[in-house]
């Protein structure tokens, strides 16, 4: 579903060509979701600042932050002084700014340490495995059981005071941290294929570590790096109060405090500067930090909610009128068969179904243009194409789930006396839990993890039902028992994860069945399953639908499927219906020349050896889709004919030459 | 053992084959649990053929491919490459053995680095396999994109630029770069759209005429299989179930799980359906009251 999401929102409409545009389109990703977060923007400003103003210390400072004045001791904030002198009368400010400068320098210089070597150790562990895997963590679990700070004490008493015995202290602790990141990001990354392939290829142990494995771990890595800057200019500041820290000559910001402690009677303003400064630093990179994480992993930008795909539904007067149009069979485009059969036995009626999404630069992308279709009462209807057709796009606009900032801009869909596209979320969802049922690819994504299969199927009967917990216990195990799941009564009290895929997705058609829907979508629901558990799921969704007279929605990309399960069949491509009919016809006799393409691509169970026919290309991006008959660059017949103009959907088939053709085929 | 070895002096014979994996980890001692995910199979493959391993999920048809790219230690059993014996038990597999077999994975997105471009990707194999010879790295890497249909300004894009299918062309041309005798795929085709599919297949089928590859195609869909193979191994949970021609396995298995899977494998052709599925449900009912 997300595939066609993404492909319609990321990249730029006009569809760069060379690949350094493609290149460059790919890049800004992360600078856009930052963009966007304007918090994390002003922190980033403030570290620079920061930094520069530590750079400049020696320029800025008005006074050496060393010079006593004892004449002016201990003073507030005055035209000479800005922020007060010290015990020493030494000036505030001009201590403040190298205080800064000491913060910057000894936490970068801990930090970038505690990276070399961290990411080292985490990146060897980490690919290593086995006992070196063990034993580092064992290691590291004792060491940072350890208090950092005691930690950091001992490393002084070893290596004395000063800037880079204190950056190495807390290198250290900064460092076992690195290394059980690192660690966790690698043993994720060592199950990529691409990895095996590198050692299958004989690349070399530390090229497969260094060119390989780092810069895709390297990211995440940088991040926490960013918050650990804020973390080490306060762990310096706590060494500095404690007196532990630097020199007697280096200014920096816990010395300050600690010396405000001491005479906090006489001049309480003396601890609010070093106070402040701390406070500060480490909230800017936190905030930095955080927004980069965010802008790498894309949250902030994707974890939108779904609700705002429905704000629509006042539909585009026009593109209304387009609708009902089609649906009446006035003009436009001529009314379709599916839609011309919209008779008694239709259970569920679209029309003129469109969904858009924005483009990069604001103009909408369209992704379903205009669907038709009817599905009759005990009907399995396939609905077939391949990945960006728009197949699961239809089934989403048909639950209101388009995923936002998507949105269905004209059509409607008829189902048992109102329009599904008109409801409200609370009374879409009334229909999704009771006469609507989905299935998708994924059954344990179905389930939530935490609690039994048993409660997950006994509550929406008593919900949607007002079953007794009794009653609906007893009649999920019916149901469990139905769809082949043995030993059902036990099995309920089983989690999702204890289930087999097969069995999930019984489980999941059982969740389907029990409250009786008349509508059943089903998104490739066998595409994740083994050939025999796909062939008795099709076969359970066979008996089913006759059994309980329901009808079913069958998104598949295989036309095997297809002819296993369905009476009757769509074809998609690109977000518009290309052929309809019923299956043994469409599957022996296509009449559209991309349905005849797809299923002699289709492998059979015949002698091979042979060169299968191909269809050239694929399917292009909604941004690129082609004027005309939208398969015409990559069909064999394609003439003048077909590259300009609607190409109406008549007589079950949207080709411009179909008669041409089907009189030479017949020839 | 039911897996009979197909033809004697086979570039790779495989036998006995036995991979286990431990189950839970941790420093404790004593016995662990093991799974054998592989349990004795053993399997031919002569120079030039294509030999179709199909099972489903969990059979351990893609641990044999592991163990023998060396990606899985193994448990029991040989394995023999043009009559040398490169059974890896521990980590190290030679570099001679590298650069005759080579493997093409399921999932193009997760087998390519995506912060390297298919020229880095490519030049780094290229080069590992010609040691010492600098020159000549882009002819190669030019040459390999022309053998699996991609053109020149290819080269420059990052993974996550190309489509499916291309991505599958850039990881064959890969595999091909040592300049191998044999290619593992593993499930190569699977998760592609159908067009894309039969492009990959044909291309496949064209780089084995031509280089004079024999493949070890590991894959779940016998119509697929039967298009690049001539013989068929049939595994489940662990053991080689039948083998044989795949004329011959295909069209009449004796075991009973085969015969299942073929009845299983969906057809576009609904003229038969009504009688497969029948087919079907006798034969699950034996299976049931077996496992009763």
């Amino acid at each position: 579903m997300s595939a066609a999401a993404d492909r319609a929102v990321a990249p730029p409409p006009e569809a760069p060509a060379s690949a350094a545009r493609a290149r460059r389109s790919r890049r800004p990703s992360t600078w856009r979701r930052l963009r966007r977060q304007p918090l994390a923007l002003a922190a980033l400003a403030g570290l620079a600042a920061l930094i520069v103003v530590g750079l400049l210390a020696p320029v800025l400072a008005p006074f050496d932050p060393n010079a006593p004045d004892v004449l002016h001791r201990l003073q507030g904030p005055t035209a000479r002084h800005w922020l007060g002198t010290d015990e020493l009368g030494r000036d505030t400010l001009s201590r403040l700014l190298y205080g800064a400068r000491t913060a910057m320098l000894t936490s970068f210089e801990a930090v970038a340490l505690a990276l070399v070597v961290g990411v080292s150790c985490g990146l060897l562990v980490g690919y290593l495995g086995g006992w070196w895997d063990r034993l580092a963590m064992r290691a590291t679990d004792i060491l940072q059981s350890i208090p950092s700070l005691i930690f950091a004490f001992a490393v002084i008493a070893v290596v004395g005071r000063g800037t880079t015995p204190t950056a190495i202290a807390v290198a250290v602790v900064f460092a076992i941290v690195f290394t059980r990141i690192t660690r966790g990001l690698v043993l994720r990354e060592r199950e990529q294929q691409y990895v095996d392939a590198a050692r299958v290829a004989a690349l070399r142990t530390p090229r497969i570590l260094f060119r390989e494995i780092l810069p895709n771990v390297l990211g995440p890595v940088i991040v926490e790096a960013a918050i650990m800057l804020g973390a080490a200019i306060l762990l310096v500041a706590m060494l500095g109060f404690l007196g532990l820290g630097l020199g007697a000559t280096t200014v920096d910001w816990g010395h300050m405090l600690d010396d405000a402690r001491t005479y906090q009677g006489v001049q309480p303003f003396l601890a609010l500067p070093p106070g402040l400064a701390i406070t500060f630093a480490v909230l800017l990179f936190n905030f930095a930090g955080d927004g980069l994480r965010d802008a790498i992993s894309g949250r902030a930008h994707e974890a939108r909610p779904r609700r705002g795909a429905r704000r629509r539904l006042r539909p585009h007067p026009r593109a209304a009128a387009r609708g009902t149009g089609l649906a009446a069979g006035g003009r436009g485009e001529p009314a379709t068969a599916a839609a011309g059969a919209a008779a008694d036995d239709a259970l569920l009626t679209v029309a003129g179904l469109r969904v858009e999404f924005p483009g990069e630069d604001g103009d909408p992308v369209e992704i379903l243009s205009g669907v038709d279709f009817s599905l009759r009462r005990g009907e399995t209807l396939g609905l077939v194409g391949e990945s960006g057709s728009g197949k699961s796009m239809t089934a989403l606009a048909l639950l209101g789930l388009v995923p936002a900032p998507g949105r269905v801009t004209a059509g409607a869909a008829r189902f048992g006396g109102e329009d599904l596209l008109a409801l409200s979320e609370a009374e879409l969802n009334r229909r999704r839990g009771a006469r609507i049922a989905t299935i998708f690819q994924d059954p344990i994504a179905g389930f939530s993890p935490l609690h039994t299969v048993g409660r997950q199927l006994v509550e929406p009967l008593q919900t949607h039902r007002g079953m007794s917990e009794r009653a609906a216990t007893q009649r999920v195990v019916e149901l469990l028992e139905l769809v082949g799941v043995p030993d059902a009564g036990r099995r309920i009290r089983d989690y999702p994860h204890q289930f087999s895929g097969g069995m999930a997705q019984r489980a999941m058609i059982a969740m389907a069945l029990s409250c009786e829907p008349q509508l059943l979508i089903a998104d490739e629901p066998t595409t994740a399953l083994d050939v025999t558990v796909q062939a008795q799921v099709l076969d359970l969704l066979h008996d089913l639908s006759a059994q309980f007279d329901m009808s079913v929605l069958l998104i598949t990309h295989d036309l095997g499927v297809v002819a296993e399960a369905c009476d009757r069949v769509l074809v998609m491509y690109a977000g518009q219906i290309v052929e309809e009919g019923e299956v043994e016809r469409v599957l022996a006799r296509p009449r559209h020349p991309y349905t005849s393409a797809l299923l002699a691509a289709t492998p059979r169970n015949e002698a091979g050896g042979g060169r299968l026919p191909t269809v050239p290309g694929r399917v292009p991006p909604a941004w690129e889709w082609p004027s005309g008959c939208r398969f015409h660059p990559r069909c064999a017949h394609a003439r003048e004919t077909c590259r300009h103009g609607v190409i109406p959907f008549a007589d079950g088939v949207r080709c411009a030459r179909v008669h041409e053709l089907e009189t030479a085929a017949s020839r | 053992m039911s897996g009979e070895p197909m033809s004697a002096g086979a570039l790779l014979e495989v036998r006995d084959l036995v991979v286990a994996y431990r189950l839970g980890g941790g420093l404790r001692l004593g016995r662990a649990r093991e799974l054998r995910a592989v349990d004795g199979v053993s399997l031919d493959v002569a120079a030039g053929a294509g030999v179709g391993l199909v099972g489903e999920s969990g059979a351990g048809k893609t641990a044999v491919g592991r163990a023998i790219l060396g990606l899985v230690p193994i448990a029991g059993g040989s394995i023999a490459f043009d009559g040398r014996d490169v059974t890896a038990y521990g980590r190290r597999v030679s570099l001679a053995f590298r650069r005759d077999v080579q493997v093409v994975f399921q999932d193009p997105r997760s087998s390519l680095n995506p912060r390297r471009t298919v020229r880095a990707t490519l030049a780094q194999v290229v080069d590992r396999h010609r040691a010492g010879k600098r020159r000549g790295t882009d002819a190669r890497v030019l040459e390999l994109l022309d053998m699996v249909g991609l053109a020149e300004h290819h080269a420059e894009r990052y993974p996550g630029e190309l489509s499916g299918g291309q991505r599958q062309r850039v990881a064959i041309a890969r595999a091909l770069a040592p300049g191998p005798r044999l290619l593992v795929l593993d499930e190569a085709v699977s998760a592609l759209d159908v067009s894309t599919q039969s492009q990959i297949l044909n291309l496949l089928v064209d780089l084995r005429a031509q280089l004079g590859l024999g493949y070890l195609f590991i894959s779940h869909d016998l119509a697929v299989v039967r298009q690049v193979a001539e013989s068929v191994v049939v595994m489940r949970r662990g053991r080689v179930v039948e083998a044989g021609p795949s004329e011959l396995l295909l069209t009449r298995p004796r075991q009973a799980y085969t015969q299942m899977l073929l009845a299983s494998a969906p057809s576009p052709d609904p003229s038969g359906r009504d009688e497969r599925r029948a087919r079907r449900a006798a034969l699950r009912a034996p299976a049931a009251e077996q496992a009763a």
